[in-house]
């Protein structure tokens, strides 16, 4: 959304409440009648007591809460406060979230002073023509500050202040950097964003077993090995791997557990150092050896004496590695996501389809009910008034009548199709004056959609 | 032995939530009214259908979480007394309708349900709780039939919160503290606030001892690496930290609209209020003091079909129908864990959350019908069980170590609800706002430790974590992005990004701030007002030295002790 939505919903928003303030000034119904009633019970001392002798048990203002929680008197209106947030906040800043797992939402602010620096730089007029990029690097699994990203893409943003950037596949990690591009290719680099990884949309390739055990402490994470075989043994013993035999549960008896070390599983799970940079360079260098470069430039540095890797090869070549094949790490690794655009290419249709599958508890105000479109209703109701003396009593049927101080009464009734027979006597306040007045009402048939 | 019998466990988890709205200024509050509906439908319903239970000697276990904002506004004075004037307006009316239906025997019967109901209410909530039914649930969970886990502060989502490592850390942190005054013990488990997990929030968990949390499906079916039992049983994060998966098959079965129980025909219409129907002169002092008409609570017709004729609400063929659905439920699960029991070298867990508010007051019946479930599960059958997260990891403390996969339960799975086109625009000042809450706490730590615990600036600096914690609620995109009651959405965020941002610029520019304006804003947001909330913004760079400092002095004093006992001698 840019700044003029933002400022004419503001408005909106201010004028909603305004009308609020004006109107809501009125008081709750019959609050004062509340506020009456409930002192009254709360003067008695203890009122939930007093309930309990009281037989009457349903009768609605029995129980009523002690006084103090009634005592809140609501402030002075005169506190003030205006609903305008801040329009800047006079910094560079550009901010990426993930929307989901193809999705990026940027958004930024650019101080003033930001664009002075670069107009002292490239002058007036060439920044007239520059353009305002936003520049997107997957840094999937690479340390962008050392290695640089696995690519980037340049989007012209003009002047919005937020972006949703549609990308070609999920699991991938971005960079992003927001920046002036002259005309001649030159970028000036105005601020640089936090790292977002998208979520996988698949499940994972890796199927290895690794598992823990909670009790009152958290094991290190082991694999399960058939019984050891006398050739490995000095070189785990090397490896200072621990074992353990004592296991009671009869799947784990004649197995024995290798934990591994915090490192291990950071080398696992890590994207980016110290171990997938290892696994590249060492799998490059394999590749290498048969002819296939991938065309990527190894420098000097790469050289990496693959002997301090020792135990990590171990565990990752035999026991870990194994759900993913070799090709498919390796390109992930070299060359993030973009070498998945053709075979992820209809990956936006899967998510429409999983979206109805996934819907969550987000839903369930459309998944109950469905809003009307048109209806027509007609109710019935009946009422029945009448008048006497404020001192007479009033019996319809045998249900006492209340009246009012000046003795009029009002009573209401839902009319079905059905005869209401309305039965009335009045007696004076002595029980020597008696009338009585009978009839009846009746709605007939009713006829729908004739 | 017995025990032996069963082939596995269902996780029934409800999770109770709603925004912190307490508006002490006005005298009638629309908002509020969601408090009161919820207490009235679910919360104390589900009370009702525990205590039953019990007395009735049913053994269960139910999974729940109620969460700090909730907590707070059941245990303020308050909006406890607003919610008596509520029910006290609520047993006139439905006096007021036994009179009138009086001659029609479709709706007299209704009306007086509704006259008990509410009566009834009113007795559980006063007499048997003194208002404060954050208790009775203490009460199930000290008696062991009840598991409540911790959730964030105040409901925030935590992967778009994530910006500031601190904000997550103190809504994880502040909802901790929070749940271990309410409860007095520490929580085992932890919601995340609308399922969202992304990977590292375990960590966090960890360093506040809880053992679990829950994420959707797709959270552990895309986990890396795959795991082996699919949802039907925990993963361990690499901290150690399980994750339980929801089952898709048992929440399509109450959630959906096509396939669930709730959009039974015979159940109640949730759409059709007196407040709506009835006459407006008559229904005049019920509705919203402006004369505007709003949901009273008594709805007498049931959902009939897919059409605008609407029948009226017979309660017997509903309660027929809930027990008819909870007997299904049940045996689907039978089946479906005799299936899961004979692929797996283990018993499977089948976890099914649910909102707490969809039984009783989205769905009428609700409540009724996990009272039938859980006695048909005690007393039918000897394949499912129902257990908590502890009850599984307690009997199988091994599981496979992956990493969940970031993901929520919202629409599409991930955090397109809470950021879209009507509600991104709040990201850039939630943000800002909490670095500078940050920014506060290293400029103003010394004050901050050594003042008063009344001292202006101390309470400044917790009111100003108030603001931004109640801003950071994901209960506001959530409405803005489902489109009813949006201005109101709006005002909160803003209301507080507002006040926030003048405690932050009035103690950054003059270093102290309106006395009373910050009087009537804590008496305004009182959320957490006993807690020290600014104290979860402080960077860690800044507590070691104190450490350091303690440990220092502790030493100084064993050599001072030394010296004396040296003296001495």
């Amino acid at each position: 959304m840019n700044r003029k939505n933002l400022e004419k919903k503001t408005v909106e928003v201010r004028k909603d409440y305004s009308n609020k303030g004006t109107s809501s000034s009125h008081s709750f119904g019959e609050s004062n009648k509340f506020s009456e009633q409930t002192n009254s019970y709360a003067n008695s001392k203890n009122t939930i007591q007093v309930a309990e002798e009281n037989k009457n048990y349903y009768t609605p203002y029995t129980y009523q809460l002690p006084k103090k929680y009634n005592d809140y008197k609501p402030k002075s209106r005169t506190f003030v406060e205006n609903y305008e947030l801040p329009s800047h906040y006079n910094t560079t800043t550009l901010t990426l979230m993930v929307k989901d797992t193809n999705w990026i939402y940027a958004y930024w602010e650019i101080a003033p002073s930001s664009i002075e620096e670069v107009r002292k730089k490239i002058g007036r007029e060439e920044l007239e023509k520059s353009s305002y990029v936003l520049r997107m690097y997957d840094v999937t699994m690479r340390d962008f500050l050392k290695e640089g990203p696995n690519h980037w893409f340049d989007i012209e943003v003009g002047y919005a202040n937020n972006w949703y950037i549609n990308l070609w596949c999920d699991n991938v990690t971005y960079c992003g950097e927001l920046g002036i591009r002259t005309t001649d290719g030159r970028f000036f680099s105005l601020a640089r964003s936090n790292y977002v990884t998208t979520p996988r949309l698949f499940s994972s390739g890796r199927n290895d077993l690794i598992w823990i055990e909670v009790k009152d402490n958290i094991s290190r994470p082991f694999v399960i090995m058939p019984e050891r075989k006398p050739k490995d043994k000095e070189q785990i013993e090397k490896k200072s791997l621990e074992t353990e035999d004592k296991t009671k549960d009869t799947t784990l008896r004649k197995r024995r557990r290798v934990f591994l070390t915090e490192e291990d599983i950071k080398m696992y799970y890590s994207k980016v150092f110290p171990l997938l940079q290892f696994l590249s360079l060492r799998q490059r260098r394999e590749i290498n050896r048969g002819g296939n470069r991938l065309g990527v430039k190894e420098k000097d540095t790469d050289y990496l004496d693959i002997r301090e890797f020792n135990y990590g090869d171990v565990l990752f070549d035999k026991f870990i590695l194994k759900g993913i094949s070799r090709s498919e790490f390796l390109k992930r690794i070299l060359l993030g996501s973009s070498q998945e655009l053709v075979v992820k290419g209809g990956a936006s249709e899967f998510i429409s389809g999983a979206s109805e599958l996934i819907g969550g508890a987000s839903e369930r105000k459309d998944l109950i009910g469905k809003k009307r479109k048109f209806f027509f209703e007609v109710w019935t109701e009946l009422i029945v008034y009448g008048r006497t003396e404020p001192d007479a009593e009033v019996w319809l049927g045998n249900k006492n009548i209340k009246l009012r101080p000046d003795g009029t009464f009002t009573l209401r009734f839902s009319l079905p199709d059905t005869k209401i027979p309305l039965d009335f006597i009045a007696y004076s306040y002595d029980k020597i004056d008696r009338r009585s007045i009978v009839t009846s009402v009746e709605r007939t048939k009713t006829l729908y959609n004739l | 032995m017995e025990k032996d019998l069963y082939k596995g466990y269902l996780c029934l988890f409800l999770h109770a939530h709603l925004p912190f709205v307490r508006h002490p200024e006005e005298d009638y509050f629309l908002e509020e009214n969601w408090l009161y509906e919820a207490i009235t439908d679910t919360y104390i319903p589900l009370i009702d259908v525990f205590e039953r239970l019990i007395q009735d000697k049913v053994d269960f276990r139910i999974t729940m979480s109620l969460t700090p904002p909730l907590v707070s506004m059941l245990k303020d004075p308050l909006l406890q007394s607003r919610y008596i004037r509520h029910l006290d307006k609520l047993i006139e009316l439905s006096e007021k309708e036994i009179e009138r239906t009086a001659y029609d025997m479709n709706y007299h019967g209704l009306a007086l349900m509704y006259n008990k109901k509410f009566i009834e209410t009113k007795q559980i909530f006063l007499e048997k709780y003194k208002g404060d039914i954050v208790s009775a649930f203490k009460k199930f969970q000290d008696m062991g039939y009840i598991e409540i886990v911790a959730s964030c502060a105040t409901h925030g989502f935590l992967p778009l919160l994530n910006i500031n490592p601190q904000s997550v850390i103190a809504q994880i942190k502040i909802g901790v503290d929070n749940y271990k005054k309410t409860f007095t013990c520490s929580p085992k488990g932890f919601w995340l606030p609308e399922c969202g997990y992304f990977p590292g929030v375990d960590e966090i968990l960890k360093e506040e001892g809880i053992r679990y949390f829950f994420v959707d499906s797709h959270g552990i079916i895309n986990a890396d690496p795959l795991p082996r039992y699919s949802v039907y049983a925990p993963i361990y994060c690499p901290t150690g930290v399980s994750a339980f998966g929801r089952d898709w098959e048992s929440s399509k079965q109450v959630w959906s609209s096509k396939e669930g129980y709730p959009g039974d025909f015979d159940y109640r219409e949730y759409y059709r209020d007196i407040g709506y129907e009835l006459d407006y002169e008559y229904i005049k002092p019920y509705i919203h003091p402006d004369g505007i008409r709003i949901n009273t609570g008594i709805k007498y017709w049931r959902i009939t079909g897919n059409t605008e004729y609407k029948d009226v609400y017979r309660p017997d063929w509903a309660r027929e129908k809930a027990a008819i659905h909870a007997g299904n439920f049940m045996f689907n699960r039978e089946k479906q864990v005799e299936y899961l029991f004979s692929h797996m070298d283990r018993k499977p867990i089948v976890v099914a959350p649910y909102d707490a508010e969809l039984f009783g007051h989205w769905w009428f019946e609700g409540p009724m019908w996990i009272d039938f479930l859980i006695r048909k599960i005690f007393y039918d059958q000897k394949i499912i069980k129902l257990a908590t997260p502890s009850d599984y990891l307690k009997e199988y403390p091994i599981n496979q170590m992956c990493l969940p996969s970031a993901s929520s339960w919202g629409w599409k799975g991930y955090n397109e609800v809470w950021i879209e086109g009507s509600n991104d625009w709040i990201y850039r000042h939630l943000h800002k706002a909490g670095q500078r809450m940050v920014e506060l706490m290293e400029k103003f730590f010394k004050e901050y430790n050594r003042g008063n615990k009344r001292s202006l600036i101390r309470r400044a600096l917790n009111q100003a974590a108030r603001e931004l914690l109640l801003a950071e609620s994901s209960d506001w995109p959530f409405i803005m992005k489902t489109g009813t009651m949006v201005p109101y959405a709006h005002r909160r965020i803003k209301e507080h990004i507002v006040r926030f941002t003048k405690i932050y610029e009035d103690l950054m520019s003059k270093g102290s701030v309106d006395k009373n304006w910050l009087t009537e804003v804590e008496s305004r947001d009182n959320i957490f007002l006993d807690m020290d909330c600014a104290k979860y913004y402080i960077p860690s760079s800044k507590i070691e030295p104190k450490e350091r400092k303690k440990a220092g002095k502790s030493k100084e004093s064993k050599t001072k002790l030394k010296r004396r006992k040296n003296a001495k001698r």
